[in-house]
């Protein structure tokens, strides 16, 4: 590995825009008023940044799988820009590309920006592209998890109920999110009884499908002071990719993500951190599905496999535990347009760092923890900012 | 000696029950079920299952022609014998014949067959056959007919029944058809049809074959005739001179009529409960009729027979009205799955695809799936080899998926680790969704998959072991 770019980065601002079935708003609607939000916070006109990337899955229609939606949006032309799509870790991934390129010293300020626009589109779910004829057929977002959650239930004894308590959990934290999508809170009894939409995974298990935008600015930490006296730092980022086809991995366990625990470690090796439970503050991490959140905590190495279910079982990850896990309600609450999650989390935790997210806030955060992984399993990137 | 050296059947898993006919149409039904396909099922997937049983017994190696016989071939022009061919791994080498046109095409494949046999050009040849049976809606037929799958294995070694003598009797009479383009099955079913059409000719059949090798028929073990009703069989047996006792169900009451699926059905059946020595006569119709005179060898109490024919008939879901066996009948066709598949695509993947190849890493021992470049395992890219996957497996994990559109929800999506190595991602199919458990144990099958604007694709589903 090369040289560590830990604070080296500063984020000097971020926006993002209400998130959920936004019938009112295009792709770009959302791009921009996303991006201008973030230019807002960061006292910087849309002239003086450098680069830009874009974090975007699946374009939006007329789109195209380039990074001119972000210009075409913004009017933001003669500038080096570049679309990122890898999974549900596109977001944090446009935002680590942005902090390398930084770091680099190739340039002084980028824009990252995550957009999705799901509710123009047909059919249920999410859109499966690029997939074989025949090796994903009558795959979906949930039933691919759902494989892992049903293999780590027979092996650990899990059960639906301790998985319902991620849901009301995390949509307690939402329903103090003015921007989230599902802002209300749900009932155990509730959880358990909707219907199922890949079992084990029952309908307030899933995180919705929905619109969203997010955005970062970020700039060389020396220079942050010129915008912001109350900047965040990168402490560390992390990017692993493992197979793509885990259904076809003989040797995979199916009890979590490699990909998490390899960009994880990355990010902390960076960032110096070696006890995360102790030294972390505040995470968003990837809860897609209830399951997902219990591996993750065992994946980002906050307790060893098999004992996630301790964790939500004794609230230390609720708003006043001593780890508090997914404030902004979460990917299951607050929604998961896929490209604007990862910026989407960066925002929260920014917010949290600085002390300003309101009901939400969770007590004097100084180290926080943004986590995506996709695939599932297959792609997992990971960043830590801490307050300067 | 020529003979029958294994066979095999496969009734799908799905019946309905012929009181649903009489609710549906509100008139008068036979009692019994008849078989169903499932909306993942057509002809060549019976044939394919039910060739899949042969191949167990006898293995894929010595096999050297497949035929294929049907009335209901997915395809007009496009081979059904050649896919599965592919499906069951046998070499390019090997012949490969369709059947069709008549209900007699399984006996026309099985003459054609031990003549091949006689002249030495064959050593081995996997006949299969499979069924779909459309009749007009609200008309007895559709009551009456049945679906299903059989295959036998002709050879000269390891010879179950010797095939003693074949006769053949063809005649242009007018009892069933399907012009060109007609959707269902037309008739003019009637007592004339029975007594000119199906009697005549089974009973000039039987007796020139009877009397062709001096046989009476109080010497012959079992006869074994389709039947197009569940009665007309037994007046014309006792025509020729058979007792009850001697007269195989034809499973009316359990199938229908599978048309050109009955015979090796029937004569499978008849397989499970004759001894050595035992004469069998089976008396095929359809334009005239065929006979096969045959003699159960001793070879037959060497046959390690895991389960019968009524064990088979017994797995089944009943499906729960007339609306349900018509929507997963006519699913396909009024459902597109996929955008067109490459030609180049499919003959890329061939191997992987259709003949389940997988690639070995000599060095670490990993088998896996789909054929790799590079060792999953190990990484190492120089003691790769293809090799084929088992059949059969476990379940390693899964989800019952209601989010994906298919015709009958949830979609079962199972990882499976196949035996000897090896793991698949495959959806489920032929099973209560409730009734899924890890570990259990399961069997590859070729299901009907991505239906395209032009094709019929096939892909690998599982099913429960059984």
């Amino acid at each position: 590995m090369g040289t560590t770019l830990k604070d080296q980065v500063a984020v000097i601002g971020v926006g993002c825009i209400k998130f959920g079935d936004n019938f009112d708003q295009g792709y770009e609607d959302m791009a921009a008023e996303a991006a201008y939000a973030a230019f807002h916070d960061a006292r910087i006109a849309p002239e003086e940044i450098d680069a830009a990337w874009l974090g975007t899955y699946s374009p939006a229609q007329g789109h195209g799988k380039a990074a001119v939606s972000l210009g075409d949006a913004l009017r933001l032309y003669n500038k080096p820009i570049s679309r990122v799509e890898n999974f549900c870790a596109t977001g944090t991934d446009a935002f680590r590309h942005a902090v390398l390129a930084v770091a680099s010293g190739m340039y002084d300020t980028a824009l990252v920006l995550g957009v999705e626009k799901y509710k123009d589109r047909p059919g249920r779910g999410l859109a499966r592209e690029g997939v074989h004829p025949y090796y994903h057929d009558g795959s979906t977002a949930p039933g691919l998890f759902a494989l892992a959650a049903t293999r780590y239930m027979h092996e650990f004894g899990l059960t639906r109920e301790t998985l319902a308590k991620v849901a009301v959990k995390n949509h307690r934290n939402g329903a103090l999110n003015a921007k989230a999508h599902l802002q209300k809170e749900v009932t155990p009894e509730a959880v358990l009884t909707a219907p199922i939409v890949a079992y084990p995974f029952g309908l307030y298990d899933c995180c919705p499908t929905t619109d969203g935008a997010a955005a970062a600015v970020v700039c060389r930490a020396d220079l942050a002071k010129k915008y912001r006296a109350d900047h965040i730092l990168v402490k560390g980022v992390g990017l692993s990719v493992t197979s793509g086809r885990p259904f076809m991995d003989p040797n995979f366990d199916y009890l979590g993500f490699r990909a998490t625990q390899n960009a994880s470690a990355q990010a902390y090796a960076m960032a110096g951190i070696t006890d995360p439970l102790k030294e972390i503050d505040v995470a968003e991490v990837h809860d897609c599905f209830t399951w997902t959140e219990i591996s993750n905590y065992e994946d980002l190495g906050f307790v060893q496999k098999g004992q996630g279910a301790k964790l939500i079982e004794e609230g230390r990850t609720a708003l006043e535990g001593d780890i508090p896990v997914n404030p902004s309600g979460g990917l299951k609450s607050f929604g998961h347009p896929i490209g604007a999650s990862g910026v989407r989390m960066v925002y929260e935790i920014v917010t949290q760092l600085r002390g300003e997210a309101g009901p939400r806030q969770v007590t004097d955060p100084k180290l926080g923890l943004v986590h995506n992984v996709g695939g599932p399993g297959a792609v997992s990137c990971v960043a830590v900012l801490s307050q300067p | 000696m020529i003979g029958i050296t294994s066979c095999g059947y496969h009734v799908p898993f799905c019946r309905l029950e012929r009181a649903h006919f009489g609710q549906a149409w509100n008139r008068r039904v036979g009692k019994g079920e008849r078989a169903a396909i499932y909306f993942d099922e057509d002809a060549l997937t019976l044939g394919f299952e039910a060739a899949q049983r042969c191949l167990e017994y006898v293995g894929n190696k010595k096999v050297d022609a497949l035929f294929f016989a049907s009335t209901s071939a997915p395809f007009w022009q496009r081979s059904t014998a050649s896919f599965l061919a592919a499906a069951c791994d046998l070499s390019a080498a090997c012949e490969t014949s369709d059947f069709g046109g008549s209900l007699r095409s399984a006996t026309a494949a099985l003459r054609a067959g031990v003549d091949a046999l006689n002249s030495r050009r064959l050593s081995t040849l996997l006949v299969a056959t499979g069924e779909v049976r459309d009749g007009q809606p609200g008309e007895t037929e559709e009551e009456w007919f049945g679906d299903a799958g059989s295959a036998v294995t002709l050879g000269r070694e390891n010879v179950l029944a010797e095939i003693m003598g074949l006769a053949t009797y063809s005649s242009d009479f007018w009892d069933e058809w399907r012009r060109d383009g007609d959707a269902f099955i037309q008739t003019q079913a009637s007592r004339f049809s029975t007594e000119r059409g199906y009697q005549k000719s089974l009973i000039a059949v039987g007796k020139s074959l009877l009397e062709k090798h001096g046989v009476q028929a109080q010497q012959v073990a079992k006869v074994i005739l389709p039947s197009p009703n569940g009665r007309a069989h037994g007046a014309t047996a006792k025509k020729l001179g058979f007792q009850e006792a001697q007269i195989l169900d034809p499973c009316f009451a359990e199938i229908g009529a599978p048309g050109s699926a009955a015979p090796f059905l029937l004569l499978a059946a008849a397989l499970e409960v004759t001894n050595p020595g035992d004469l069998l006569l089976l008396l095929n119709y359809g334009d005239g009729a065929d006979g096969v005179l045959l003699r159960v060898t001793e070879e037959i109490r060497k046959r390690p027979l895991s389960s019968s024919l009524s064990d088979h008939l017994s797995e089944k879901r009943l499906y729960s009205s007339y609306q349900i066996f018509q929507k997963m009948r006519s699913y396909y066709k009024h459902h597109q799955e996929a955008a067109e598949l490459s030609n180049v695509l499919l003959e890329k993947e061939e191997s992987q695809n259709v003949r389940l190849h997988g690639t070995l890493c000599l060095r670490c021992g990993t088998r896996q799936y789909p054929l790799t470049q590079v060792c999953g395992g190990c990484k190492n890219r120089d003691s790769l080899h293809e090799v084929p996957l088992e059949h059969t497996g476990r379940i390693f994990t899964f989800t019952r998926d209601h989010l994906y559109v298919a015709p009958d929800s949830p979609t079962i999506m199972s990882v499976v680790d196949v035996d000897q190595g090896g793991r698949l991602y495959l959806q489920m199919t032929d099973v209560d969704p409730e009734d899924v458990r890890v570990e259990d144990p399961v069997v590859l099958t070729l299901r009907r998959r991505k239906e395209g604007p032009t094709m019929h694709n096939y892909y690998w589903k599982c099913r429960p072991a059984r």
